[in-house]
């Protein structure tokens, strides 16, 4: 059986919230409305979020710089780190739902039925990512955005949680292709949006459990990283990372970016 | 004595009121369509009119050109048919399609595929849509409900077929 997951490359990554985009329009991800988002109630099932690092390697403000045309400045630097749902291998959003509206599936997705959901939010509150997002209001698709609503995914209603289902609608269609033709499916066939959409080539997706796939050998290799691995949660998306940037993110990031990870 | 013939008269329009519409939505079709001459006494498969059973999500229903194939000669001997023929065919004249109503409609957090049920399960379509295959009218109150996960669960656990969420939610 597959267990699908996610390699994301913070090296590659350069925060252009293509992903961001390309996940609201595949997926029909609500609008909010000002008023909403002014509270912290916008809706996003992939967020890219700045890390500012105070400092950068040994330099010190107001040096001059080491060599010229080296990266090595004074001032902070920021980092982006694009966070989908994890898609523990433990959720505890799938402990805590009282209705089994957030299920665990066979191959690694922790799905979302919104036509289940009653909207008790102990999920939203059991993420330790903070990747489950309520809708506060009866979405509004105005004038022609009607027609650009993807008819492969449902339109959430108002009071219930959604969240990244790493695009099962196309795991849907791909194992379809599959089945029909007796084989399985192919690496290429089932990606979402976000890693289809990435420009520069920062996400791989595949079934970790494939040693073919590359994948499954991004997320062994010694630059990957998991976030908050203390809490047990085994993520299925990993991070790739080559400096020191993650130890020196814990040191200087302050309690506002901390607290925005951990919501 | 008066208040109570009042209310009465008030309970009876309700259930009227409630009953009309649900009676229409099964008949109101276009044309009283005869399922049974057209697969049990001229033998077509299910696929003849429904023609993307086997290759998409969903069945299809027949559109006006695939019709007047048959029906722009007089083929039919039956004279109570002869004014849904000469719908068909004033359809056909202005080149519009035949308002035909869905029967079967899923909730849209369902991702159901009659690829997948009719061509890789191999299943009949009777396990789902019954004897509409062989009747006469129209259904004469609508069949809606008689499609639910309970459905769904029963077949899928009685066939031994997976029935994890990803698999139909979406």
């Amino acid at each position: 059986m597959q267990k699908w997951g996610m390699v994301i490359d913070l090296d590659r990554c350069a925060g252009c919230q293509t992903c961001t985009v390309a996940c609201r329009t595949e997926n029909n991800v609500p609008f909010c409305g000002d008023g909403n988002a002014w509270k912290g109630r916008a809706i996003f099932w992939n967020k890219v979020i700045t890390v500012r690092i105070e400092s950068h390697g040994s330099q010190r403000e107001g040096e001059p710089s080491a060599s010229p045309g080296t990266n090595n400045h004074a001032g902070p630097r920021l980092r982006f780190l694009p966070m989908p749902c994890m898609h523990c291998e433990r959720p505890p959003c799938v402990l805590v739902c009282p209705v089994r509206a957030t299920t665990k599936s066979v191959d690694g997705i922790v799905m979302q039925v919104p036509s289940r959901c009653i909207g008790c939010r102990l999920c939203q509150a059991s993420c330790p990512y903070s990747r489950r997002y309520f809708n506060w209001q009866e979405v509004d698709y105005p004038g022609t955005l009607k027609e650009a609503v993807n008819p492969d995914v449902s339109i959430r209603t108002l009071g219930v949680i959604e969240k990244c289902t790493l695009c099962v609608h196309r795991l849907q269609k791909a194992r379809e292709q599959a089945r029909d033709e007796n084989r399985e499916i192919r690496e290429d066939e089932y990606v979402p949006a976000c890693v289809e959409a990435c420009p520069a080539k920062a996400r791989t997706f595949g079934d970790l459990n494939n040693p073919d796939h590359a994948v499954a050998k991004l997320a062994r290799s010694p630059r990957a990283f998991r976030l908050l691995e203390e809490l047990g949660t085994f993520p299925q998306v990993s991070y790739l990372h080559e400096s020191t940037w993650k130890s020196e993110s814990r040191k200087s990031v302050g309690a506002e970016d901390e607290e925005e990870i951990d919501g | 004595m008066m208040r109570r013939k009042i209310l009465w008269v008030c309970w009876c329009g309700i259930i009227g009121a409630m009953g009309v519409p649900c009676r229409g939505a099964g008949t109101a079709q276009p044309i009283p369509f005869n399922h049974k001459i057209h697969t049990v006494d001229n033998e077509f498969p299910c696929d003849t009119c429904h023609r993307y059973v086997f290759e998409k999500p969903f069945a299809g229903l027949p559109p006006t050109d695939l019709c007047i194939q048959c029906h722009e000669d007089d083929i039919t001997t039956n004279p109570a048919a002869a004014p849904h023929i000469q719908t068909i065919r004033r359809h056909a004249k202005e080149g519009t399609e035949i308002p035909w109503v869905r029967l079967y409609v899923l909730p849209k957090t369902v991702y159901y595929s009659h690829r997948r049920h009719a061509k890789i399960a191999g299943l009949e379509c009777s396990v789902c849509h019954g004897d509409i295959g062989r009747s006469e009218t129209p259904p004469a109150r609508p069949i809606a409900r008689t499609l639910d996960m309970d459905h769904c669960i029963k077949c899928h656990v009685e066939r031994k077929a997976e029935y994890d969420c990803s698999r139909c939610h979406r």
